[in-house]
């Protein structure tokens, strides 16, 4: 069976100081944004990922992907990372999932199919989320490599095989193959997280040693 | 990976001409090598400081793309001919330091596996070597350069054969050594896996 993501649930927890900060990170940076504008961009705390506008098909409909900016955590915490997690990392960062108009949170719950751009592993540790039932799902589309290149976005879906879904816990890291298609689904307002990104497995669960 | 075709021999004279046309060493405005610079690295090994070599690579995507599309991977990242060259004794190093016949242990910096097909190479028993670090993980972070080298652990060593398409993990501290005078490859660089060679299933983790 295709090995999508672990539950690493041998990691330590997030502090509680990091957790506090992430989410005055979010509060601060994001959430005072009705709307995504480039002013996203523009902020105080460095954003580590990009928001693009993407738009897929599923069932026939064209749907407005949701957007998950993410913004630096690094000169805070790299040490503990380093002591606790990996020396290995690229990014550290908080994200959290927003609409063009938060207004229609619950008309957009999907992040649309895609791999990841910055990074090809990521530990993701969920802070806060709306609904419970909020799913990170893994797919494949018949035919073609199971890696793909960074940034791929897929417009047409219907087709793809689905490989693994998880619904993620709360504080607990869920490491997964960013390289794998894959999608979050039922998202109807709120979704922050620490994420630690790699660009290699220095935990040796997808790459064999 | 025997199961890929060989280059044909039009792109392997496309990836020849162009690199045997470059001045070696570069010149001062061909330093701008999109995919891999000269580095100047002097490292320690045995005590003695020694100057590594260097590995120039420059674009094929152009003329390689779509064939590489068609017969390897969608999924590359990018394409590129490169040749081994010492620096001691041109403009681009003036110390004392002497040069080596390897290259500095790294990690790459553009790329996580990657495809190299020997063209051409000016002795027969040139080695890549792969390595780890005592206290560290097998796979490191990107452009991970270890300068002083003698405590690393030998983890495997090839002769690769030339014309044959040799798949490797460049997240694995390696060089090569033994680089007596020439070693001209074309390389598909990957951030992924796209032939699962590397990658483990679910069955691996049970057993």
């Amino acid at each position: 069976m295709t090995l999508c993501y672990k539950i690493m649930d041998h990691l330590p927890n997030v502090p509680d100081e990091y957790v506090h900060l992430a989410l005055t990170t979010v509060n601060d940076t994001i959430k005072q944004h009705k709307t995504i504008t480039d002013d996203y961009q523009d902020q105080p705390v460095s954003m580590i990922n990009t928001i693009q506008e993407r738009v897929f098909v599923r069932n026939g409909q064209e749907i407005v992907s949701r957007y998950n900016p993410r913004y630096t955590l690094e000169p805070y915490m790299n040490a503990w990372v380093n002591d606790n997690i990996s020396r290995e990392w690229s990014q550290i960062g908080v994200a959290t999932s927003v609409v063009m108009d938060q207004d229609k949170n619950s008309e957009m719950p999907s992040h649309c199919f895609h791999t990841d751009v910055t990074r090809s592993y990521v530990l993701f540790y969920l802070l806060e989320s709306s609904n419970s039932d909020q799913d990170t799902v893994f797919w494949r589309e018949p035919g073609k490599s199971l890696h793909k290149k960074r940034g791929t976005v897929p417009r047409e879906t219907d087709h793809f095989v689905e490989l693994d879904r998880i619904c993620i816990p709360k504080h607990t890291w869920i490491y997964f193959d960013a390289s794998i298609l894959h999608s979050v689904e039922n998202i109807q307002g709120l979704r922050t997280a620490i994420q630690i990104s790699f660009d290699c497995d220095p935990l040796g669960v997808f790459v064999k040693g | 990976m025997e199961d890929l075709p060989k280059l044909p021999p039009d792109l392997e004279k496309i990836a020849l001409d162009l690199i045997l046309g470059q001045e070696m060493p570069l010149n001062a405005n061909q330093h701008a090598v999109d995919q891999n610079p000269i580095y100047e690295r002097v490292f320690t090994r045995n005590g003695q400081k020694v100057l590594s070599r260097s590995n120039p690579r420059f674009s094929l995507e152009d003329q390689f793309g779509d064939w590489v599309s068609k017969n390897i991977s969608t999924e590359w990242k990018q394409i590129g001919v490169s040749n081994s060259i010492a620096l001691k004794g041109s403009k681009h190093y003036t110390g004392d330091a002497k040069q080596s016949a390897d290259q500095v242990p790294h990690t790459d910096l553009t790329r996580h596996y990657t495809l190299m097909y020997l063209l051409e190479k000016g002795n027969e028993d040139q080695r890549t070597v792969w390595w780890q670090e005592p206290g560290y993980g097998l796979q490191r972070k990107r452009d991970v350069i270890v300068w002083e080298p003698d405590h690393l652990e030998k983890v495997a060593e090839v002769i690769f054969p030339i014309g044959t398409w040799a798949f490797f993990n460049t997240n694995i501290l390696h060089n090569a050594e033994n680089v007596q005078e020439y070693r001209i490859a074309v390389h598909v660089g990957f951030e992924v896996d796209p032939f699962g060679v590397f990658m483990r299933t679910e069955n691996d983790l049970v057993l």
